[in-house]
Order: C-alpha cells, then structure tokens, then sequence
C-alpha cells in the first residue's frame, strides 16, 4: 500500500436524516453512510451488523427506497431524503415487532420495521412467500420465522402509513408476475 | 429507564478505535516485528505487541493455553498479532497493515485424525483430552462377525462426518475500554460472565482485580456463548496505553467466537433379530482448533449423550478432542448432543431396515425407562435414568400434528430452491422423518458453576412490590421475564411489580459463573432469595401457628401452611407483616455441586428427552432441500414462560435445519443460518409439564425440605437443535433413498453432497 492510502481526504456535507438537516463536517470521503449516522450523528439505529451488506442490519430508505447504509458512501447521501428506523414512519411497524416477539434479542428489530414498512408500502396484502423473501436479508439468530411473518399481520392490520413509494430493496425481488404464480382468489 | 445498549453502540469522549494484525497462515513462526510504519502513521496512538503486555499472555476457559496476542508463533488464519489505536476506524485497519511481520510457515495440521500422531503444535501437546464411558459387555466382542451373525444379530457401522461451523451471532463482537484513573479500567462488553472476564484480564495486564470492571452490555443473538476474552485484553491494553477510550469492533471476516467443532463419529449398533439393541459402540473425534476453549466439555457431553434415549445393555463410548491448526472450537448452541443425535438416530433407521421393522420400530422397542443406564461420567459403570422419560407422548404429540399440504406452492417460492426460482414440481419428492433426542441435566461440566441474587421486598402505595438484583444477564432468551414470574410464584407479587436490576459493577456480589444453563442458575438463585425474603416477611404469622417461617407459601392468593391448616389471604398477610417503610431482604445463592434436589436422588442421571417430526420436499436433480414443518414435543418439566419457552425451542429448531443444510465455516461471512425464506414453520406441539409439585416440603427434622429449584423446570434450549438435523436427515432419506453404505454421512448437506443427486 502507498503513503497516500492513509491521507485523509476529507469533506463537509449536508445530511437530511429523518426530516432533520444535519451540517457534518470533516467526512471521511471513503466513510460509509452508516459510520457518519452512528458514530457523527449517534443515530444507534441502524445497527452495523457486518459492514459488508450482508446481514440487513443497517436498512434504511434514501429517497423512498431501501438501502444497506453499510454500502452506501456518505458523500452519496448528501442531500437525500434518509430515513433511519427512527424515524416516525416506521412507528407502526416498530410496534408490530414488539407485539409479535419477533426480535427476541432486539438486534435486527430496528431492520425488521424498515423492511415490513417497506414491503406493506409496495404489497398490501403479501402473501407467506412475499413476506418471507422481503425479510430473508435481515440476519438472525434467535428468533424464528413464524413471529415475523406475524409481525406483518399485525402491521397491515394497524395499516402501515402509505407514502407513496415503491421499489425493491435488499433480499426482495418485489412481486415479479410473469413468474410468481399468485393463488386463485 | 432507557433501553441498555448493545457495546457497539457505546461511544466515549476522545474514543479511539482498535485494529489488528492478524496471521494469513495458519501456522508460522514470527521472527520478527516491525511497527515502525505503522507508529509513524499521523492519528495512529499505540502499536502493540505481546512484548507489551504487561501481565500474562495466556487466557481460556478450561485449559489456560491461548495467547492474548500471539508471541512466537501463529496457530491459526487470524490469529491476533499486533493491536493498533488510531482516530478513524479505517485508519486502525490501514496502520494495521502496515505492520510488517517477518513469517516462517510450517506445515499446517488441518486434519484432526493426523493430530495425535503428528509433532506437537502447541507446548501443551495435540491431544486436549480423552474419555471412555463403558457398560455392560464390549460391544467390540458382541459385534464379532462369527459370533454375532451366529446368534441372529445384526451389526450396523456408520460413518459420520460434520463441518465446523462458525459461530457469529448477529450483533458483532465489540469491546469498548475506558481508562478511568485511579479507579482502573472499565470494559464494556456483551458478556454473561463478567466475574469471570474480571479475572482474566486483571491477570493479562498485570493489574490488581479492584482495577477492572467488566460491565456487561444488552447481548446481541440470544446465546451464552460470547467472544473468547483476549479481545477485552487487547483492548484494555490500548486504552491503558493510550490512556484514552478505545473501542474494537472485530470485522466480520475474521474469526472471534469460538464455532462448533468439526467431528467425526463412528458407530457400531448390534441389533437382534427382534430388533432389540444388543449394544452399541461409538468412537467420536472432535476438532478442538488451535487453543482448547471449551472443546472439553463438548466432548465429554456428546460421550455421554452419544447413546440416545435407547436402554442398551453394552456400551462403549470413545472419545478425543485434539488440537490442529483451526480455529478454536467452543461449546455452541445445543452443546455436544447436538453432534451425536444425527448420528445415533441415522443408526436407528438403518438398524430398523436391516432388519425389516422399520425405524420407528425398532425405536419403541428400545425406549428408555426409568432406571435403565445411561452413559454417566462419574460412575464408569454407567447410571440409572431418572424419572420421568415421557418418549411416548411425546411422539404421540408429534404424530399428531396435522401435515401440511402437499403440493406446495403455487407460489414457486414455496418449492426447493425459493428466491431462486427453480423449483419444478415434477422434481420434488416430499419425506417425512421423526428422530427422538435426550439432553442430560447431571452435566459435571457445570459443577462450579453458580449464582446469586437478592430480594428486596417493600410496601408502596398500590402494593408490594419487590426489587431483584443478581446479574443475570439478558440475551433475549427471556431470563429476566423468568426471574419475573419466580418471585411471582414465591412471593405472589405481579410480574409487573417486580423490577430485575443488575448491578452496576458486578466485581460486587450478586455475582455468577453460570454459563450453561444460566435460566436453571440464575433462577434457582433468585428463588432461594425470593424464599428467604417469604420466610422472614411472615415469620411472625408463623410464629403465632408454631411452625418455621419457611414452612408458610403462596398459592393462588393466600398465603398457606405446608399441612393446609392454615390458610390468610396474601393481602392481609402483606397488610400484618409488611409496614410502609419497612424493607425485607432474601439472600439466595445456588450452586451446581451435585443434581440431588432435582431427582431427589444424585444416583440417578436427569435426562430432558423430546421427539422431533420433520417435513421436507427434496429437489431430485438439484440436491436443494426445503425444510416445510418441524413439529416438536419435548419434556420441559415444569413451564414457567410459555411464550418464551416456545420461542427458544422454536428458534433451536431452526438453528438445527441450518446445522444440517447449510451452516459451514467455510462461508465467507458465516451465515448459512436459515433466512426467513428458508426457516420451516415450527410447530410447538407440547412441552410436557411433567414436574410435580412437592406436596411435603417438612423434613423429619421439623424443617423445609428443599424442593427442586424452580419446581422442577428443566432447560428447554438444546433438544431442538439436537433432534431437528436428525428428524431432517430422516425426512430427506424417506424422500430420496440412503446414501450409499461404505462412505461417511457429510454435513451440511449442501447440494455438492447430496447423495441422490450424485450417484
């Protein structure tokens, strides 16, 4: 590795997170999303689970849509529409998490109310299968398919605020028709 | 009160960031160090090596041999060598590899049936430990072709073979030191042990043990099983260094907490033409890795649990664990039953072919009874089982279960393969397996292990209400909640009104080492205080009938005699005895010495025993497997948390489809934990309530006698995750066929092993 590699080129930016505007200065252009909302702005939620974009622990939307914070630079978030699990969209879900045990150790539950909110804002009424492939790229380890797919329920049964938004997001394929054989009605 | 953070949350003033060098081989020795470059880095603070360390390099669970930082020589893929404190965590990482350390390789021991005879890796030599546990005649000599074939006996060898796996719970392995001046160092950690820790690090940095403070943090992933604690040294060491706040977070990729050992079983059944078992003989071998941890104990379990809930007159079982050139292995979910159930219940299936009754069969014909011996490590010639064994009703409860539908779908995500949506129904057979698990609670492995707790019992305006402080650490697995209800049952105060605090610094008592079955420890402790506390609130009402304080309980809203003479309810007994400003304290302590107060006898081994019935539709050309249902019953002896009880049994049971389909160390990032498109449904059949109250708790002596701690409740965690892979293993052999006799069972079963598919 050369000398420069441990330079610190460096950058000020302008975050929009969870409807707040937040001056950052001094950003590491290689820092992650992720590392300036936890370590800069002590936002806790998103958890860094693995830093590497597989394990979901980081969801948060930007623009609407869902992302890994882990795998997004933070100067490409600058003046975008970020919203962590904190944020009061996701109030619904959070609350569906907790009533439904879904997240025993409390880990992934902050990347579970990303993910239903994001799924119930595409899908409506998903199906077993729909949920299960929209929460398949959360990783954990005690608790247990069953509780989520219960969370769901009870999400869409409080109903999930709309906003309007649409798009797939991490281990989510979306509902693709020309494959996926829905039940006759 | 706030939620408690999880270490990686954790942020101090001036907090610098740890990073590491590790070794890329897998043994070499290091001639030589050069951190100049690193040192030189602007914002790097400290580089330091073992040589910096200023109290002793070694630490482990069981045997002391693995080194905070290595010295000499490296015995694994990352093995720590150098630790680094720098501004930015990228920084640690760039200064890290700035490190310059001069390698020797040697040869790596990557092969554990090579280890004993292979030149020693570690001073301590490669065999970590043997054990043999025998009853009954030599299996060897009953298994004699001449002999055996002659008398109607079939013999059944098998061959098994499981990967490690690596274990990496969700929340990733974090430490944050803080130096505090003179009150010395404060770790914050994910840790249910922090006693324990305290002591081995005061003893790594050479610091008087009033000088550390290990705090534990909100843990991450529900298990007990936590990063070694070289990672709180190196930590620590930094901060001291450095005398400002360092937090280390260990990369995904490299190895932190001790995975599942590799082993490879052989087995010997002898089974009668009538399907009896004559006896059964098997040899386990476990890959400890590099440094002991608590591969020890492992063994010993799945010795002792390499049997099943079978009553076989002759056993032989032998067993090694040897040190290669791995990384270390440790105890992990489901503990040592977990690697011989798959096997021992392969065996049963197989015996029931040979000789025409069917596995099933030949299982109830061999059901364990009460009083039939079991492998025992403290009496050679084995122990009897103690009551109650309730396999029947188990396995009716999960006969019981309706089935799901076949086919699957139309949803193509719902066939083998999933997101990949290659399923094809022309392709998919559907099987059905049932495998019967045992786990032991006589584990001797735990002897030592203990806790302690107080109860603060007080009025307040709506009632009374009690404080609990112990350090029972909550891991999701729904402790505190039983620590809850134990006071309830003891004291008949509210769940709600109970409050679990644990202390602040837990150098201080309560204290525990409970590590195993921390539910079983912790909540034993917390009764016996609650018990207490009950005996000295009322010991004037008892005094006034002429009996012993601890004579008087609760039930169902009254305060009661042991005889059922006298009877008060719970509000007047609390409105007598319990004035507005007084405060009534219990002290409980529980220690695992001997199992005497579960069995009511210590010549008797406490076995937990459940069945498992597995669903699975089988891909036929492209080995994918889809796990449908899992369907469990299993004796819990008493339910204290249902809810919670169901979620751990039905959490293991998706921990054991992972173990035998996908879970391997092999896997860049560690998950083949099932994902929520992969995890079968789990079905909680029953978990049987077999405890009994203890109806008579005077003793001749005119005093209580003690009751089995927590009415009899037995740990729920390990036979989901034991009997699953083998209820699974069972399914796929209904649906597609055995796998050729002659070469090892493999898992996990991924698609490049899956026999049907191959041959």
């Amino acid at each position: 590795m050369s000398e420069s590699a441990v330079e610190w080129p460096a950058v000020g930016l302008t975050l929009r997170v969870d409807g707040h505007e937040y001056p950052v200065p001094q950003v590491w252009i290689g820092d992650t999303l992720l590392a300036v909302l936890r370590e800069r702005l002590d936002l806790d939620e998103p958890r860094d689970g693995c830093s590497v974009g597989e394990c979901g622990a980081c969801l948060v939307t930007l623009d609407g849509r869902l992302a890994a914070a882990c795998l997004v630079p933070a100067v490409a978030a600058a003046d975008r529409d970020v919203r962590t699990p904190q944020d009061a969209a996701f109030d619904i879900a959070r609350e569906a998490v907790e009533a439904s045990g879904a997240s025993p150790c409390g880990f992934c539950a902050p990347a579970l109310t990303v993910a239903i909110t994001a799924l119930l804002r595409r899908n409506a009424d998903p199906k077993a299968a729909a949920v299960r492939e929209a929460l398949a790229g959360i990783v954990c380890r005690c608790a247990e398919s069953g509780r989520w797919i219960e969370a769901v329920t009870w999400a869409k049964e409080a109903g999930v605020p709309d906003a309007g938004i649409a798009g797939g997001g991490i281990g989510d394929s979306g509902e693709m028709p020309a494959v996926v054989i829905e039940e006759p009605a | 009160m706030t939620e408690p953070k999880f270490p990686a949350d954790l942020r101090a003033e001036g907090m610098l960031w740890m990073g590491v060098t590790r070794s890329p081989h897998a043994s070499a020795q290091i001639r030589g160090l050069d951190m100049r470059a690193a040192r030189a880095i602007p914002g790097v603070h400290a580089v330091l090596s073992a040589a910096d360390l200023p109290g002793y390099n070694f630490h482990g669970p069981r045997s002391i041999d693995q080194p905070v930082l290595a010295a000499d020589v490296a015995r694994y893929v990352g093995e720590p060598v150098v630790v680094v404190a720098a501004e930015h965590a990228a920084l640690a990482r760039a200064a890290a590899e700035k490190v310059r350390v001069v390698w020797d390789p040697l040869r790596p021991l990557h092969d554990p049936d090579q280890s004993a005879t292979a030149a020693p890796i570690h001073p301590d030599g490669n065999v970590l430990h043997t054990t043999t546990l025998a009853f009954g005649m030599d299996p060897s000599a009953l298994a004699d072709p001449a002999s055996a074939e002659s008398a109607g006996r079939k013999v059944i060898s098998g061959e098994y073979s499981f990967d490690a796996v690596a274990s990496r719970p969700a929340a990733p392995a974090v430490v944050i030191a803080v130096p505090n001046g003179e009150r010395g160092i404060e770790i914050y950690v994910a840790t249910v042990s922090p006693r324990g820790d305290r002591e081995v690090v005061a003893q790594c940095l050479g610091l008087p043990v009033e000088k550390v403070h290990v705090i534990p943090t909100r843990v991450g992933g529900a298990d007990t099983h936590r990063e070694d604690v070289g990672l709180q040294v190196q930590t620590a060491l930094l901060a001291l260094a450095t005398n400002r706040p360092v937090k280390a977070v260990v990369p995904r990729d490299a190895p932190a907490h001790p995975g599942r050992p590799a082993a490879q079983l052989r087995y010997r059944h002898v089974v009668g033409d009538d399907g009896s078992l004559v006896a059964v003989e098997a040899d386990i071998l476990l890959d400890g890795g590099a440094y002991a941890s608590t591969t020890v104990d492992i063994l010993e379990e799945a010795c002792r649990l390499a049997v099943g809930p079978y009553r076989v007159p002759n056993v032989r079982v032998t067993g090694r664990v040897v040190r290669t050139n791995n990384p270390p292995a440790g105890r992990v979910r489901g503990g040592g039953g977990a690697l011989t159930c798959a096997a021992y219940e392969a065996q049963m299936d197989a015996a029931g072919s040979a000789v025409g009754l069917g596995g099933l069969e030949v299982r109830l014909r061999n059901l364990l009874r009460p009083g039939d011996l079991v492998p025992d490590a403290s009496d050679p010639l084995g122990k009897p089982a103690a009551a109650p064994v309730p396999i029947p009703d188990c396995l009716h409860e999960v006969l019981d279960t309706p089935m799901p539908s076949f086919p699957p779908g139309p949803d193509i995500r719902e066939y083998p393969g999933t997101v990949g949506r290659t399923g094809e129904l022309t392709r998919i057979r559907r099987g059905v397996g049932v495998a019967l698990g045992m786990a032991d609670l006589s584990n001797p492995t735990q002897l030592g292990e203990y806790a302690t707790a107080v109860v603060l019992v007080s009025m307040t305006p709506d009632g009374p209400a009690a404080t609990v402080a112990c350090s029972a650490v909550e891991t999701g697995s729904g402790l505190h909640d039983l620590i809850r209800v134990t006071v309830e049952r003891t004291l008949g105060i509210a769940p709600e009104r109970v409050a679990v605090r644990a202390p602040e610094d837990p150098g201080s008592l309560p204290s525990s080492s409970a590590v195993t079955h921390p539910a079983w420890v912790h909540g034993s402790a917390v009764e016996a205080a609650a018990k207490q506390a009950r005996a000295k609130l009322f010991r004037s009402l008892a005094e006034q009938i002429g009996i012993d304080g601890g004579l008087l309980k609760v039930v169902d809203g009254y305060l009661v005699s042991h005889d059922d003479v006298f009877h008060l309810p719970l509000d007047d007994a609390y409105r007598q005895c319990l004035q507005t400003g007084r405060v009534v304290r219990g002290d409980g302590e529980f220690r695992m010495l001997t199992m005497p107060t579960l069995t009511g006898t210590s010549d008797a081994a406490s076995v937990a025993v459940g069945a498992v019935r597995a669903v699975v539709d089988v891909d036929t050309e492209l080995g994918l497997v889809n796990v449908i249902q899992v369907a469990i019953a299993q004796d819990a002896g008493r339910v204290a948390v249902q809810d919670r009880a169901e979620h751990r049994v039905a959490s293991g049971a998706v921990a054991g489809a992972g173990f035998v389909l996908s879970e391997g160390s092999d896997l860049p990032f560690g998950w083949g934990e099932p994902s929520a498109m992969d995890a079968p449904e789990v079905v909680i059949a029953a978990l049987l309530q077999t405890a009994e109250e203890a109806k008579d708790e005077i003793g001749p002596d005119g005093l209580p006698v003690a009751a089995p701690p927590l009415g009899g409740m037995k740990p729920v965690g390990d036979l989901s995750v034991m009997a699953t892979p083998a209820a699974v293993l069972a399914a796929i052999r209904d649906a597609v066929g055995d796998p050729q006799s002659g070469s090892p069972l493999r898992l996990p079963l991924r698609p490049d092993r899956a026999w049907w598919v191959l041959s």
